[in-house]
């Protein structure tokens, strides 16, 4: 069997098989390296994901493989795999976080990029109180604390 | 804890990387006492002074503070984008604290338009940070000449230079020939630099692109000299002058070529390496020299915008026999306003088909098409001569945007005959 067919099975942490290429695993650089250390087996647990994030990051990995098998046309294929990936990652906060946190595990720095891109670009045009908000951070710092923190660091805050 | 707070601090930090400015990573220390010191450690520093217009002081005061107190014991990346509000004397200063600190990629981009003010960057302040830079990207500023001793960039592998000011050209030799391991350069060359020949003489250089954007006065005293014989892609964007490749140049696989002037243009290096080449040049005698065979060319595109693209197509073509895919373009940014200088080409019908029409030429795209006869004259021998053709794609365009005229074009093209009978026609 040519190595482009080889199918393997990647079992997310509630024990689900999902059967993919091999080109689609290798996306997945830590998948990647266990083949290239000669782990020959079929089926890969991936314990730490569970079905629905790893149904994404397959959807995720199988679109770019396609996409970068196909020859000529690059500006065009780049957009729409643009598209693709503005749609992709359009989630809501939890699933966003579960996606970075996958991603980052199974070392697919594409979907990493975008992910982190995606939080940094919710960030950037907030003051703190709405980024704690958006992100339920809890505000742990004393008012006399936070005082102290914007006195201290006066230059930072100045309009 | 909330879900972004759970994120180890090498994914906030990456997060934090990402944010346009240091004004925003700085910011986030409010947001609670585990974001209170992360931003000290982000590994790329954007600065940028017309940047929601903060006011002098309190950006000088800013770019000070955060400067000193980061503490990341690698700095990915540096960004200056000054211009509106700094001037020299700041940027001095901040490339002397820079100069301490493990810097690895650095980029000072100066965005003021008049000569008054020009940003001046004395070279020996950055003389100790000079040994791990990685990445040197300048814009817009004047290099000045004050060498004690000579700096060297042992790990520089990048090096960008736009419309850069600089004491000489001898200067720009020097200081290129104490990049030992570069392999990528840009040069964007401006009016009025103090450079006549830009010279080039890198042997590890892979990727040069050289472009000259102004009007040069097409006098022989100006062009580049350029020695790199490992060079893999070359881009010359170039509107006047010389250019002269002083060592036969074999690996070369991408080229793209659009220059005004073609004289001393002779040594183009050895062609039957490339596999891409973009051609726009105004003649169709000695482009290349005679006899020579693009065994390697896999993907040609030609400009339409000059007087011989026709039989420059036509000698490429004939010169090429395993070429795939043929893109034709009018692709010039710098013209396009104004009517290309002679519209009427002649057409001579080749005496015999290309090699590549019989065995391998696959896709065919044309964009802006206009329907002018040379061009009918030139689809029409691509569409009953090319064999293998997969796909053809024109993109027609017309000036008037005149429906019936563009009608008439679509017609003629789809019923013009096809010798390769699984040819696809897509109009646009």
């Amino acid at each position: 069997m040519s190595e482009s067919n080889k199918k393997i099975s990647l079992i997310s942490s509630e024990g689900e098989a999902f059967e993919v290429s091999e080109a689609v695993a290798r996306e997945f650089e830590i998948v990647a390296h266990m083949l290239e250390d000669g782990c020959s087996g079929s089926s890969i647990p991936i314990t730490t994901v569970d079905s629905n994030i790893l149904g994404k990051v397959i959807e995720y990995c199988t679109k770019h493989v396609e996409v970068g098998n196909v020859e000529g046309n690059s500006e065009k294929a780049e957009k729409d795999l643009e598209e693709f990936d503005k749609r992709f990652i359009a989630v809501e906060m939890n699933t966003l976080f579960s996606l970075i946190l996958a991603a980052n595990y199974l070392n697919v720095k594409g979907l990493l990029n975008i992910g982190c891109q995606k939080v940094a670009d919710t960030i950037k045009d907030m003051k703190p109180e709405e980024v704690r908000s958006i992100f339920n951070i809890e505000n742990d710092y004393t008012p006399a604390e936070e005082e102290v923190v914007r006195k201290e660091n006066e230059w930072a805050f100045q309009p | 804890m909330d879900k972004i707070s759970q994120l180890p601090d090498e994914l906030l930090l990456k997060i934090l990387a990402m944010l346009p400015t240091m004004k925003e990573v700085v910011d986030t220390m409010l947001l609670s006492k585990r974001w209170q010191f992360l931003w000290m450690m982000v590994p790329r520093i954007k600065y940028n002074d017309t940047y929601k217009n903060p006011k002098y002081g309190s950006f000088s005061l800013f770019v000070d503070r955060s400067f000193f107190r980061h503490e990341a014991p690698v700095i990915e990346a540096l960004h200056f984008k000054l211009g509106s509000i700094c001037g020299s004397e700041d940027i001095q200063a901040w490339m002397r604290s820079a100069d301490k600190r493990c810097v690895r990629e650095l980029t000072i981009q100066i965005d003021t338009f008049t000569d008054k003010d020009s940003v001046l960057l004395p070279w020996s302040l950055y003389g100790g940070g000079c040994r791990i830079l990685v990445t040197l990207n300048l814009i817009n500023a004047v290099l000045v000449d004050d060498f004690t001793s000579p700096i060297s960039f042992p790990s520089l592998k990048t090096l960008s230079l736009k419309s850069m000011k600089y004491p000489s050209g001898e200067f720009v030799k020097n200081l290129l020939s104490k990049c030992h391991v570069l392999e990528d350069l840009v040069v964007e060359q401006c009016q009025a630099d103090n450079v006549n020949i830009f010279t080039v003489i890198v042997p590890s250089l892979k990727s040069l692109v050289m472009k000259t954007l102004d009007n040069r006065v097409g006098n022989d005293t100006q062009g580049f000299v350029i020695d790199a014989p490992f060079l893999e892609n070359l881009d010359i964007f170039h509107s006047s002058g010389f250019c002269i490749f002083e060592n036969v140049m074999t690996k070369i696989l991408d080229a793209n070529v659009v220059v005004n002037s073609w004289k001393l243009w002779k040594k183009l290096g050895s062609i039957a390496s490339f596999k891409r080449l973009y051609l726009c040049v105004p003649s169709s005698k000695d482009v290349y020299p005679a006899g020579s065979v693009f065994t390697s060319l896999v993907h040609f595109k030609i400009c339409t915008c000059e007087t011989e693209w026709v039989n420059l197509l036509m000698c490429v073509l004939r010169d090429s026999p395993n070429l795939r895919s043929l893109k034709l373009q009018q692709c010039h940014f710098l013209r396009s306003e104004k009517p290309r200088p002679c519209w009427n080409p002649s057409w001579n019908e080749p005496s015999s088909v290309p090699e590549c029409f019989l065995s391998s030429l696959e896709t065919f795209e044309w964009v802006h098409y206009e329907g002018a006869q040379e061009e009918k004259e030139a689809v029409a021998f691509v569409f009953r001569s090319a064999k293998c053709l997969k796909k053809a794609t024109i993109n027609i365009y017309s000036k008037t945007n005149d429906i019936h005229k563009k009608l008439e074009v679509i017609k003629e093209l789809f019923s013009s005959t096809r010798l390769s009978p699984a040819c696809q026609l897509e109009l646009r």
